[in-house]
């Protein structure tokens, strides 16, 4: 029952975008986050469409998986554009009843708010199809390594959120195994009021939490025997380093980004 | 009859693009006290089959009927759980309480057993796992050693005087005392009328204490028989690359080696007698 979970969004295939460079990747995103902000018309928002498909059949990721990654937004999607649509107040009224009234602008500008939402899910979706969580820890570390000089453990953050990541689905699985034997000794985990089901879950959550300290132990230790310490002085089995391709990615978000503040 | 399955398959994420079939089409009929071995490869269907003799699982299709009670039935699991014990690997795993007693009881106080009798049944099943009431009842489950953790696991699924019991894998990491101590328990369980099925890797457990033997393949029932005819088609088992026991393999080597062993020798008594049989007679033989 747990198992229909899937970790994270990636999507995996070999295409250009998934072989660029994850930090160009993560700076691109970021850019384009802001180019998403910037822009102030309806010819941007072609613009971005533009680019963001071009990323998207190059990816190979398909359409529907995009698409996909909007669903969870989309309560708050209606609920931005139904309140921008009653609460712009404007001139053109299309439609005037009790206390209700639309007007042209409350219409756009639901619209334009709207799309702006849509537009910065789909570029972070992006990322997040076509980067592994490891290859993503991994660009974030090498971003985040210039602020060492701050002390800042930037590699020992990125190695954190590895273990995490590679524990996800262990831990998945075995909470899936306790649950079956607590339910077979008779646990309910899917009836009940709301107190009920919380203390239902005792009988999962301590067993869970006693293994994965258990794990963190042993997973410390042969760590250790392995001479782990620490960031300084460990050298990396993939070196990420910048290759053509991902100097043109660059050109094309400046390029995008140029149109963008010229005309959108 | 205990437990029917009926051409049981159980396909896990039907529609998905993981979708895999576990349990294709099983039919097979657990009797009334028997104790049914069931052998496999890893990945072959075994763990599917035995989560639903007690409802964990419910078939893609197919049925499963235990004691008469059809398992699709959701109003009837609690019923069924009271009577069809469950232990999963690694079964210490499933300790959460703050004393041993408060853990033994946790299926009966699910299961209904009525309040004023929880605690007999803790002690009884507390003592039938070799764990004195008096002794252990208030002690943390967390600070007892591995095998009285599993002890005390097992005791919590002994609790509800289950009339099947369904073991999966119930030796793993055990040491040699407990694994000998564990064994003795479940022969002790199945000689006093408990019907059990246990799924193991090791062939020599199997071999020791099974009436029958179902073995599956990728997820089929490749065949069910009784453990002597089983495994007496020892290479088909090793064809399968499933091991066979101890006994069986040294069997063959020495009919390989030109001694006249029969098949269908798999208990290292057996091989024992037919050795000294064989030698006696060869002793005489070569007296006369």
């Amino acid at each position: 029952m747990l198992k229909n979970i899937t970790l994270g969004q990636y999507y995996p295939a070999d295409s250009p975008v998934h072989r660029l460079d994850p930090r160009i990747k993560i700076l691109l995103t970021l850019a384009y986050i802001v180019l998403v902000f910037l822009v102030t018309n309806w010819l941007g928002y072609a613009f971005l469409l533009m680019g963001i498909t071009f990323a998207c059949v190059l990816s190979k990721v398909p359409l529907g998986y995009l698409l996909k990654s909007l669903r969870p937004l989309r309560f708050i999607l209606i609920f931005t554009f139904v309140l921008n649509l009653f609460f712009t107040t404007g001139t053109e009224v299309w439609l005037d009843w009790w206390i209700f009234r639309i007007t042209a602008e409350g219409f756009y500008r639901a619209s334009f708010f709207a799309l702006r939402m849509v537009f910065l899910v789909a570029g972070t979706s992006m990322l997040m199809l076509t980067t592994s969580p490891i290859t993503l820890t991994d660009g974030l570390e090498r971003l985040l390594s210039p602020l060492k000089v701050f002390r800042f453990p930037s590699h020992e953050l990125a190695m954190m959120m590895t273990i995490a990541l590679r524990f996800i689905p262990t831990l998945l699985d075995e909470a899936d195994k306790i649950m079956k034997a607590q339910m077979a000794r008779g646990a309910d985990f899917e009836s009940g009021k709301l107190f009920a089901r919380a203390k239902a879950m005792v009988p999962l959550m301590v067993p869970l939490f006693v293994s994965s300290f258990r794990r963190a132990d042993e997973l410390a230790m042969a760590m250790e025997s392995r001479c782990y310490h620490g960031g300084s002085g460990r050298t990396r089995m993939r070196i990420l380093r910048l290759k053509w391709q991902d100097l043109l990615a660059v050109v094309l978000m400046a390029a995008l980004f140029a149109l963008t503040i010229m005309w959108g | 009859m205990p437990i029917v399955l009926e051409h049981l398959t159980h396909t896990y994420q039907p529609g998905s693009a993981m979708q895999a079939t576990a349990v294709n089409d099983i039919s097979l009929t657990v009797e009334d006290g028997e104790f049914l071995g069931v052998i496999g490869h890893t990945g072959s269907g075994k763990s599917t089959m035995v989560q639903h003799m007690n409802g964990l699982l419910q078939p893609t299709s197919g049925r499963v009927i235990v004691n008469g009670i059809d398992l699709a039935d959701k109003k009837t699991r609690r019923d069924i759980r009271r009577q069809v014990g469950m232990l999963f690997q690694y079964p210490e795993y499933q300790l959460f309480e703050e004393t041993v007693k408060a853990d033994v009881a946790f299926a009966p106080k699910n299961l209904g057993v009525p309040a004023e009798q929880i605690e007999s049944y803790v002690r009884a099943a507390m003592e039938k796992v070799g764990l004195p009431y008096d002794e252990f009842a208030e002690r943390s489950p967390f600070e007892l050693s591995g095998g009285q953790k599993r002890r005390v696991a097992l005791a919590g699924i002994l609790a509800t005087a289950p009339s099947i019991l369904i073991l999966d894998e119930p030796m793993a990491g055990l040491d040699p005392v407990g694994r000998e101590e564990t064994l003795s328990l479940i022969k002790q369980l199945n000689d006093e009328g408990t019907t059990i099925v246990m799924v193991s890797h090791s062939m020599d457990d199997i071999a020791r204490l099974a009436d029958r033997v179902a073995v599956l393949n990728m997820g089929e029932l490749y065949t069910i028989g009784t453990t002597n005819e089983v495994f007496s088609h020892s290479s088909e088992l090793l064809a399968m690359s499933l091991d066979v026991p101890h006994t069986a393999r040294l069997a063959a080597t020495l009919r390989e080696r030109g001694l006249p062993v029969p098949e269908g020798i798999y208990l290292k008594e057996q091989l024992r007698d037919f050795l000294v049989e064989l030698y006696s007679k060869k002793h005489r033989s070569g007296d006369a």
